[in-house]
């Protein structure tokens, strides 16, 4: 073994408890950047899976009134002469509701299943393997056999008798897609599904895939950073077939909220990241400096400078890599308790089939991000103690200042700049701590007892100690409380708008509009008590001043104020005025009052914006306008969303069966919300976890500068001693220093904290996914975050005293 | 005698199990590695309902340029080696498979097939040193894929081969890819008949298989052809295998190498020799000299030797001898077949090599070129 490696182990093994406490501190790092890693993984399988056509790799659909295969044909032909850009397939899908007979055995004997048939040949290469058996069993080509998804019921092998066909059809293998309704999906082949569901040459939709163009940087950034890709799916103009309405199967609510979701707790796990590393700057200081004499001797002995910063940096690699080993393991552990804790019981069975490349970048990330900090700190401590390293804390200060200033006044600085703003915040603190620890150690106070008088001159003179991990503890509760701040306040806006939204008590949607026929028997079947309100909904261009024309959604509703009070609007809309949404003002800069020129299949008009409304969850423009605007724009065109209200139970069921029979989309808005709330709460107990890690990482931070404390306080100690000092006195010297310590970083995170919940509020989510979050402080936010701040130095405190009391250690000189 | 020996193995074990195959990206795919001939073509227990080739038939046409569904497999293969005004040398491949998954029609329903198609499409350019290719994979439908007589056209999922009147020629190919583009006329003067391959169209392959073959050896194309972005006029000679058959490999066949090739003196030449697991040489190699006349004389195993010259080895490990020598007693000294381009490897569901070849006498002087297929390495 080589002299270097002998040196390192001896030290770490000498050192050991600042060893173990760094260990431990790169571990919880570590282990929330796994964590968060293979969560994301999960959460963006499981919204891959959330319907057949995005689990067979689909991007979008294609939709028109009574659709056939021939216009399946013709699309095809169009395509493969070269019509249709960027698509890589078209697959013909046929989806219909049948009961099905099971084995004698087998109960419930009958049961309603979904049948989709699609034709697999036509499927991008990659989706077949979605598909198992596909090239093991043929039977599925000639109607006798299907798929069926998983976690239903039915068993692989098992037969089902369906109607209007010959012969049963067998489940040859389980796909991992899963059911919008509650029924099992059987997949079969198309001209099976066109015999069971009696619909020869129809269709009910075509499915496509059609790439669309990604950096590749972007491909690296998402792996690194899950949920910085939530915004790609924004594009700018919606992709058009003529004569189809075209449905973005990954532009939706669900996927952008998710990924707003892990794109917050991506940055969480850096924050771990970032206090471990204060975390193991502060023990290389105080254990360079312990050995300032030794490297001495080693200099004078001819060891070169080179040696010595490497032998430092192997301590902080050796470290790293046993934390960040550990925190790989642990991190696989935690996301499945997180996963279960944000998403359910599939959390675990989501992992547990977590591909290849998921746990590759995961483990990636911990044996890079761990050894990075770890050496990173090390070499900073060596150079801040031997001085290459010049302090410059006034410049650092100023260029702190103006990052913070130039990323909140710069829109242009994007999402980039906006998390460069709180970094230097965050930095800013982290450098004044020292100072103004010193400063108020050493303000002059009335008649204090001993006990606070020999604290405020440690504390005064040795804040070097003390200073940076006291800064990685300002960051995690400045953290803690930003956003805390931030989940407050989107979760009282979240539900405001979800208040406005889901007022009714369903909500049915037909992809392709409803008839006049349709309407009227809706009208029959929920009720003379109950009120409908259509909804039509329409795709055209918007374009602002001095910007490019953007693809918007049009909602045009009955035009009655109860409609346009969903959009928080008291109404009626004045003439010539329109509704726009948040994100879609932000991409253009768009305030109330500006002009906008709107266009549709009938015409263009020259429109005012009156109000902006909050529209979390989507990502491209959307403009409520008023019904003779929309018919301007747009002509006649059928409703494609009716509202009911006032709707009692036994009717809701009769809407519901006929909802089905039609194969119209239908939800309880009640339900809807309830869900949606649900949902929130769920995941962001996630971001309450991580930052407890940062948290804890902090506090052992704290702990081991306080071990460090303790043995440069010995001489003081035995003094005490020798002076007739008790243990209980000795006690209270300790907990009295860490108190300080602990108000100290809570008064320094308490702005700070305030200043990140602003800007996540305010900057950060307006621009990385147009939402913005009215901002308001509330005592819950404040006072938890400060009071465990506080616990957590008393406890990092109280340990190294007790254990110095209760073994005397001070005694030995 | 069929030079697809391979292609179709991979075909049946594709097909059989509808192995889902997309039109392979250029240069990428879904190489299928140790694919073995013989495990596949000779599967006696698939081939129950099926017409077997026994006796020579009388083949007649045009009915017989068309399917023949009570066989399990069968294919159209059209190759060209063809040069722009430059002087430029290219060479075009177009592919379709016909695999019968049973013996009987599965309902009245188009969707419900048993048969299904398979598509390749590649273009070499020789001065660009590019090879591309393409597949496609669809069901037997009026609108996805199938073949008809008459009047005579092949289609899979936008790719076509059809006459344009009422007799065979001219043909057109009309095939648009990922990255190639073939838009070739077939026919015209020089076109030489038919030749019915082994015993007046019955090629054997071994004591217990065999297959209807027949060939179209010589065909003036011109039109143009796209690779990449670059889009060429072209004018050549063109070959055309059509052959269908059930279960024709023996045991102990892995694999197959073709040639077909063009002579500038107007004489065409098939020669193939079949690739035993022992690596002796099989008795049923054979092949065919077509004179400038169209008349045939048949080649035994003792009338052509096939020796293998130098190799190159792909990045995937494979060694594929793309220099041979064709001794025979027609060729005189002999001839040197010479690959245009090494890599001109099949990157589709079967991994097979397929490509334009330079033909030379002994001495080095240019003598034609052709196409040769390599399967089984």
């Amino acid at each position: 073994m080589s002299l270097l490696l002998r040196a390192v182990l001896r030290q770490l093994v000498a050192e050991r408890w600042t060893t173990v406490s760094v260990v431990v501190g790169i571990t919880l790092a570590v282990l929330s950047i796994v964590a968060v890693h293979l969560l994301a993984e999960a959460v963006k399988s499981q919204l891959d899976r959330s319907s057949p056509g995005s689990a067979l790799g689909l991007s979008h659909m294609l939709h028109r009134g009574a659709l056939h295969e021939n216009d399946y044909f013709e699309l095809r032909a169009r395509w493969r002469v070269g019509s249709l850009a960027s698509v890589e397939a078209l697959v013909p899908i046929l989806e219909g509701r049948v009961t099905a007979r099971r084995d004698a055995k087998a109960l419930p004997r009958r049961l309603p299943i979904r049948v989709v048939g699609l034709d697999p040949l036509a499927l991008p290469g990659a989706s077949r393997s979605a598909i198992p058996s596909l090239d093991g069993d043929r039977s599925w080509l000639t109607g006798s056999a299907g798929w069926i998804s998983a976690g239903s019921d039915l068993v692989v092998g098992e037969s089902l008798e369906l109607p209007n066909i010959d012969g049963p059809v067998v489940i040859i293998a389980e796909v991992e897609i899963r059911s919008t309704f509650d029924d099992p999906v059987l997949l079969v082949d198309i001209g099976t599904a066109q015999r069971i569901l009696d619909r020869p040459g129809e269709l009910t939709r075509i499915g496509v895939l059609r790439r669309i163009e990604e950096r590749a940087w972007m491909r690296v950034a998402e792996r690194l950073f899950p949920g910085l890709g939530a915004r790609r799916y924004v594009t700018d103009a919606p992709w058009k077939v003529s004569g189809y309405q075209v449905e973005v199967l990954q532009d939706n609510g669900q996927r952008l909220f998710s990924g707003a979701v892990l794109f917050n707790l991506s940055a969480l796990s850096l924050l771990s990241v970032v206090v471990a590393g204060f975390l193991i700057h502060q023990s290389a200081v105080n254990s360079i400096r312990q050995r300032e004499r030794v490297f001495d001797r080693l200099r004078a002995l001819g060891i070169d400078e080179r040696r010595l910063v490497l032998q430092v940096v192997f301590e902080g690699l050796i470290v790293a890599l046993i934390g960040s080993v550990f925190g790989l393991v642990l991190g696989w552990w935690i996301a499945g308790w997180l996963g279960q804790l944000a998403l359910g019981e599939t959390a675990s069975s989501l992992l547990d089939g977590a591909e290849g490349t998921a746990i590759a970048w995961a483990a990636g990330k911990a044996l890079v991000f761990g050894p990075l900090v770890g050496c990173g700190s090390m070499w900073v401590a060596y150079r801040s103690v031997f001085g290459g390293v010049r302090k410059r804390r006034d410049g650092l200060l100023v260029g702190c200042l103006m990052m913070l200033g130039g990323g909140v006044s710069f829109s242009a600085t994007g999402v980039a700049g906006a998390f460069l703003a709180i970094a230097a915040a965050a930095l800013a603190a982290a450098l004044l701590v020292g100072p103004a620890l010193v400063f108020w150690a050493q303000a002059p106070r009335g008649m204090a007892t001993l006990v606070g008088l020999l604290n405020r001159r440690n504390l005064a003179h040795r804040s070097a100690d003390v200073r940076v991990a006291l800064g990685g503890l300002v960051i995690a509760l400045a953290t803690a409380i930003g956003m805390s701040l931030m989940v407050s306040n989107f979760r009282v806006a979240f539900e405001a708008m979800l208040d406005q939204r889901l007022s009714a008590d369903a909500y049915v949607e037909s992809r392709v509009g409803f008839t006049e026929a349709e309407l009227a028997e809706l009208r029959s079947i929920v009720g003379p008590d109950s009120t409908i309100r259509v909804e039509r909904r329409e795709d055209g261009w918007m374009r602002a001043a001095g910007a490019g024309r953007l693809g918007a959604s049009f909602i045009y509703d009955a035009g009655d104020v109860d409609a346009l009070r969903r959009y928080g609007f008291p109404g009626p809309l004045p003439a010539g005025g329109i509704l726009l949404n948040e994100p879609g003002a932000r991409r253009h800069g768009i305030t109330p009052g500006d002009l906008v020129e709107v266009s549709g299949s009938h015409g263009t008009l020259e429109l005012t914006v009156v109000d902006i409304f909050r529209d979390y969850g989507a990502s491209s423009p959307r403009v409520v306008v008023a019904p003779e605007t929309g018919a301007a724009l747009f002509g006649t065109t059928a409703p494609r969303a009716v509202a009911i209200a006032g709707l009692d139970s036994e009717h809701s069921t009769a809407l519901y069966r006929f909802a089905e029979r039609n194969e119209w989309r239908t939800r309880s808005d009640a339900d809807v919300r309830s869900l949606a709330l649900a949902v929130f709460d769920r995941t962001f107990r996630l971001s309450d976890a991580l930052v407890m890690l940062a948290v804890a990482v902090a506090v052992v931070g704290l702990f081991n500068a306080l071990v460090a404390v303790r043995l440069r306080r010995a001489h003081e100690f035995r003094l005490l001693h020798s002076m007739g000092f008790s243990v209980g006195e000795f006690l209270r010297l300790n907990l009295w220093h860490a108190g300080m310590l602990g108000v100290h970083a809570v008064l320094v995170a308490l702005p700070l904290g305030l200043g990140i919940g602003w800007l996540l509020c305010g900057v950060l989510n307006p621009r990385a996914f147009g939402w913005s979050i009215p901002f308001s402080v509330s005592a819950e936010a404040l006072l938890v975050p400060a009071a465990l701040g506080l616990a957590g130095a008393l406890l990092a405190g109280a340990l190294p005293g007790l254990r110095t009391i209760i073994r005397g250690d001070y005694l030995d000189a | 005698m069929t030079r697809e020996w391979p292609v179709r193995a991979a075909v049946m074990l594709l097909l059989m199990g509808g192995c889902g195959c997309q039109p392979a990206e250029s240069g990428g795919g879904f190489a299928v590695t140790g694919l073995r001939v013989g495990s596949v073509l000779g599967e006696p227990a698939l081939d129950e309902g099926f017409a077997r080739a026994r006796a020579p038939a009388r083949l007649m046409f045009p009915r017989d340029h068309g399917p023949h569904p009570r066989y399990r497999s069968e294919w159209w293969y059209f190759t060209a080696a063809l040069t722009d005004p430059a002087g430029n040398a290219y060479g075009a491949q177009f592919t379709l498979f016909r695999q019968a998954l049973a013996p009987a029609a599965a309902s009245n329903n188009p969707w419900q097939t048993n048969q299904l198609y398979l598509g390749h499409l590649a273009v070499t350019d020789v001065g660009a040193q590019t090879h591309r290719e393409d597949q496609r994979l669809a069901r037997a439908h009026p609108n996805l894929a199938g073949a008809q007589d008459t009047p005579f056209r092949v289609w899979i999922d936008g790719w076509t081969l059809g006459s344009e009147g009422d007799s065979l020629f001219p043909m057109r190919l009309d095939a648009r890819g990922t990255r190639v583009t073939l838009d070739l006329r077939l026919g015209g003067a020089g076109t030489k008949p038919a030749v019915l391959q082994g015993n007046r169209g019955l090629s054997a392959k071994g004591p217990d298989s065999a297959s209807y073959y027949y060939t179209l050896p010589r065909i003036p194309v011109e039109g143009s052809l796209q690779i990449d972005d670059r889009r060429v006029s072209v004018t050549g000679l063109g070959w055309i295998d059509r052959e269908w058959s059930t279960s024709v490999l023996g045991k102990g066949i892995v694999g197959w190498n073709w040639f077909g090739l063009h002579l500038d003196s107007g004489v065409d030449i098939m020669v193939f020799s079949l690739r035993r697991a022992d690596g002796a040489r099989d008795p049923f190699d054979a092949g065919t000299w077509i004179h400038v006349d169209g008349t045939v004389t048949p080649l035994g195993p003792a009338d052509f030797e096939l020796v293998p010259g130098r190799v190159w080895r792909d990045t995937a490990g494979r060694n594929w001898p793309v220099e041979w020598s064709l001794a025979c007693t027609h060729c005189g000294g002999g001839l040197v077949i010479e690959a245009a381009l090494d890599d001109q490897r099949m990157d589709t569901t079967l991994v097979y090599w397929e490509g334009l070849v330079n033909v030379f006498d002994t001495h080095g002087n240019s003598r034609g070129n052709g196409y040769m297929e390599l399967t089984g390495y």
